[in-house]
């Protein structure tokens, strides 16, 4: 693996996506449907077709040599001591990863779009915000300076409010677009704060320099832990983690196919990719790691628990995604990066093929996303049941699925990693997570699937086209045994049964620290121990909800009845997030902004900006009187001009 | 040789302020021939008689008869007086001034090195012309009496692309003259819809004069 | 004395001629007259070449003269088609009627 095939395989695969989104942005309003949908999709499939060549290259490289660094070009560069930014890439076994998920994922939600979209006007501009938001999370992932990772960083969040507002017609849309948007930009500028204490205490952005440096942190120590404690802030935004989560949920209003990729197979999960890609430092810093795990992990419940209250389809999907991140940060967090990584790829499939299903069902009941209006659609949309199906096995961690294998593998670490002096609290935690997960997997699927339908137009409703069904059908097929598959080969070779060989896959990238995460056997008797309480605590979770939800006429309410009376109410307002941020945040702005207008504004701006248009209108006045449109006159200007300029060299020039 | 120059130069001086300053457009133009001639005379002594020969033939040929065909067609005798006015005092003062600058500059001396020419300080009386002559030998290309080949030469050799751009830019303007020119059949187009207008008050007059007689 | 000594004079004359062509320019409004204004002030450059040339004993200002000349022409001839056509529909020879640029 030269870095002359990673300069070009990662040239290439930047600059397809982008091609096809300037294609479709210049020329698409002219071009047929048909050619849009073969420029938007083409262009990933080509992405999709190097990435794979770029895993090749990764497998197939010696050991050793797993990672390999491109210079592309100098983008910046002050001198001798002042800072240096290079436009550089890395490939190595996590970026590897993240192009597989981006591009694999991304070229079957492209596809699916092609029939989700199907009527929609805007496909050309739809084509190439998605090409673009591949782009840009292409240049996050590749990226080998933590500068350039920044932009792209930006560039995923502008891509993520093009299409959150796609329907810039609904004025919800647009507010939505407005939210995400702000709440990742203060993500951004802790991003950027964090940046600025690296450059001043390293000297350098690029992050092989900030890694071999990481060991002049002091570990522990107050600086690196406000670093980090910054670049989690910037992880928790992208990532819709506590305290910067509300914007996700809104971001449901963007077209779903919108909502499977951004904002629940990739975007969201930058996050996490953040946190395994700068575990150098993080290693250094426990209190900041402590912190990330307990986010994590509180967030999870949080949005576990909202996710069971929700009646929207799509909401319902965006909570479980919020929660099962807050895992993976939580995995993260307490330096489990394989396993959170895993998580994170078998998330991104079958978190993508839950919103794609859903996706179907929308569709089929005409834009109507209210769970409480569906039911029995197992008639109707028996393969998109089939699908849903799977992907809420994986969901809930049913044995041999895929999320079986990376959440419980993940959790199993959490037994003996977790932070502070009971490590085994927040594992614990998990158990209860996994049981909430089981409940509102099911609960999703028996309320949208089974029981009596609710409106007529369940009896309507018709199997979505081919062109949404396939993509659909494979991520079912890879929910179903992509983690089975790699088990099996993890036990052919003789290592740990539940993350084994993507554990080993990584391991150049996450090298094992003395009391890191790989020196857990997880096939010792504690980790089984765990993996089987947490199985068991899924397997809870989907009893209870088949028990509660899955008859002819579900009667929730007897349960919710049992409990305290505020705890659904809580739930079903999203624990009052938007208020409460509404009243500490947006009100008093507003009302500065209304106070600056009424007081700052005609008392001490006006006099000044008018006097420089006053002074404007004068000069153009008196400008105005030489514009005679007298060629004549224009000419003796230039000739006067002309008499000073010789008149004047003359003086100066001569001795 | 001085002589001739002195002599041409003043009188090229000399009908250049008729062109400018003559009342009728006509002896404008006569007045430009002459200075034409004049400054054809210099070439002539400058060793550039291709120039010499293009001057007479393109300008005092066949340019100026291009001008009093113009002028006999569009303003036959028409007299024009000029205002004092502040367009008149920048042209005056510019040419006075210019004029003055340059001529105490050479007669104090204009030098000319590697980093351009410079003048001398203008109302010293210095060494008048320091660092500065022509080429003296006359083996020089240009110094040869009958040059007219090496500028040929240099013209279809270094000067090739410049030489035949400007030919295509005669072709342009000659089929741009054309077209400006031409007379347009369309009775809808705007020319002669406004002539058609322009002429109306010229034939009521006619008809007033008819009706006086 | 040779014709090097005239040298600066000659420069002295085309700035002469270039000004009195400018002067021209300004004060005339028979548009004809301003086209041979303008020529004259073409002619002054073309001193400049061509004694430049012969002062520095090269050929390359008699190249640029001719070109000068050859853009001169084509210029005549765009500016007097020019002039022909406006005033065909009637208006009359004076250049400061052309006020179409101040609107």
């Amino acid at each position: 693996m030269t870095t002359s095939t990673v300069a070009v395989l990662s040239g290439l695969i930047l600059l397809l996506p982008l091609a096809g989104a300037l294609l479709n942005a210049l020329v698409g309003w002219r071009l047929s449907r048909r050619v849009v949908n073969a420029i938007g999709t083409g262009s990933i499939l080509a992405a999709f077709l190097v990435a794979c060549v770029m895993l090749a290259q990764v497998v197939g490289a010696p050991d050793g040599a797993k990672s390999a660094s491109a210079h592309l070009w100098q983008w910046l560069d002050l001198g001798t001591g002042g800072l240096r930014v290079g436009v550089d890439v890395t490939l190595d076994p996590l970026s590897a990863v993240m192009l597989m998920v981006i591009t694999g994922v991304g070229l079957l939600i492209h596809v699916y779009s092609v029939g989700y979209m199907e009527h929609d006007r805007g496909i050309a501009r739809f084509f190439s915000y998605m090409n673009l938001f591949i782009f840009s999370m292409l240049v996050l992932v590749l990226a080998a300076d933590l500068l350039i990772l920044i932009i792209g960083w930006a560039l995923v969040a502008l891509s993520s409010y093009l299409l959150i507002g796609f329907w810039y017609e609904r004025p919800s849309a647009v507010v939505a677009a407005r939210k995400a948007f702000i709440t990742q930009v203060a993500g951004d500028v802790a991003l950027v704060i964090a940046a600025f204490l690296i450059v001043v205490h390293i000297g350098t952005l690029s992050m092989p320099g900030i890694f071999a440096a990481a060991p002049s942190f002091a570990s522990g120590g107050l600086l690196i832990t406000v670093v980090c404690s910054l670049l989690a802030i910037g992880a928790f935004a992208k990532s819709a983690q506590f305290p910067l989560h509300t914007w996700l949920p809104d971001a449901m209003e963007g077209p779903t196919p919108v909502s499977a990729l951004i904002h629940a197979a990739t975007m969201v999960t930058a996050g996490v990719y953040l946190i395994a890609r700068f575990h150098p430092l993080f290693d250094r810093a426990p209190v900041a790691q402590g912190m990330v795990a307990c986010v994590g992990i509180g967030t999870a419940v949080m949005a576990g628990v909202i996710a069971l209250s929700q009646v929207d389809i799509k909401r319902v999907i965006a909570y479980s995604t919020m929660s099962q991140i807050g895992l993976m940060i939580f995995a993260v967090g307490i330096g489990a990066y394989s396993a959170g990584m895993f998580h994170l790829a078998t998330h991104a499939v079958f978190k993508a093929l839950l919103f794609m299903a859903a996706g179907n069902v929308i569709h089929a009941l005409h834009d109507e996303q209210d769970i409480r209006l569906m039911g029995g659609l197992s008639t109707n949309l028996r393969r998109t049941e089939l699908c849903f199906l799977s992907g809420t096995f994986a969901l809930a961690g049913i044995p041999l699925f895929a999320g079986f294998f990376s959440k419980e593998g993940l959790l199993g670490f959490g037994l003996t990693n977790g932070p502070g002096a009971f490590p085994w609290v927040l594992y614990l935690v998990g158990v209860g997570i996994n049981v909430l997960t089981g409940l509102y997997a099911f609960r999703l699927w028996a309320t949208v699937f089974r029981g009596e339908p609710q409106t007529a137009r369940v009896y309507a409703a018709r199997e979505a086209p081919r062109v949404m069904l396939v993509p659909v059908a494979i991520l079912a097929l890879l929910s179903a045994f992509l983690g089975l598959i790699l088990g099996v080969w993890s036990l052919v070779i003789h290592d740990n049964f539940l993350i084994g060989v993507f554990a080993r896959f990584l391991s150049p990238v996450f090298t094992t620290p003395a009391s890191g995460p790989l020196a857990v056997d997880l096939s010792t008797g504690t980790a089984i121990l765990a993996g089987i309480v947490g199985t068991l605590g899924s397997l809870l979770g989907a009893g209870l909800a088949a028990r509660i939800w899955l008859q002819r006429n579900p009667d929730p309410s007897a349960v919710t009845a049992r409990l305290p009376r505020a705890l659904p109410q809580l739930a079903y307002n999203k624990f009052y997030f938007d208020e409460i941020y509404d009243a500490l945040l947006v009100r008093p702005l507003v009302a500065l902004a209304r106070a600056a207008r009424r007081v700052v504004e005609p008392r001490f701006m006006n006099s000044g900006v008018q006097t420089v248009s006053d002074a404007c209108s004068e000069l153009g006045a008196w400008v105005r009187d030489y514009q005679t449109g007298l060629i004549r006159d224009y000419a003796s200007y230039m000739i006067a001009a002309a008499g000073v300029f010789v008149v004047a060299t003359l003086v100066l020039v001569s001795r | 040789m001085t002589g001739i120059i002195w002599v041409a130069g003043g009188l090229a001086a000399l009908s250049a302020l008729g062109v400018v300053f003559s009342p009728q457009p006509l002896y404008s133009a006569l007045s430009l021939v002459l200075s034409i001639g004049a400054l054809a005379v210099i070439f002539l002594v400058l060793n550039a008689q291709f120039l010499f020969v293009v001057q007479l033939i393109v300008y005092a040929g066949a340019v100026m008869v291009l001008f009093v065909f113009i002028i006999a067609l569009l303003s036959p005798d028409r007299e024009e007086r000029f205002r004092v006015d502040a367009r008149f005092a920048i042209g005056v003062t510019f040419a006075v001034g210019v004029t003055v600058a340059m001529l105490l500059a050479a007669r104090n001396g204009i030098t000319f090195n590697g980093n351009g020419f410079r003048a001398q300080q203008i109302g010293q009386a210095s060494d008048p012309y320091h660092g500065f002559a022509f080429d003296q030998s006359d083996n020089g290309l240009v110094n040869t009496a009958g040059n007219v080949q090496s500028v040929g030469g240099q013209l279809f050799t270094t000067f090739l692309l410049p030489f035949e751009i400007t030919s295509m830019l005669l072709l342009v303007s000659a089929i741009g003259a054309v077209y400006l020119t031409r007379r347009r059949r369309d009775p809808n187009a705007p020319v002669r819809r406004e002539r058609a207008l322009a002429r109306e008050p010229q034939l009521e007059e006619d008809r007033i004069e008819v009706e006086v007689r | 004395m040779t014709a090097s000594a005239n040298f600066p004079y000659l420069l002295a004359l085309a700035a002469f001629l270039f000004s009195v062509g400018a002067l021209g320019v300004l004060i005339r409004r028979n548009p004809i007259v301003v086209f041979m204004c303008i020529e004259l002030m073409l002619n002054a450059v073309n001193i400049v070449f061509v004694s430049y040339g012969r002062f520095l004993n090269s050929e390359e200002g008699q190249v640029f003269a001719f070109m000068v000349i050859v853009v001169a022409a084509a210029e005549v001839v765009v500016g007097l088609a020019l002039i022909t056509q406006v005033f065909r529909v009637g208006r009359e020879l004076d250049i400061d009627d052309l006020d179409e640029l101040n609107e």
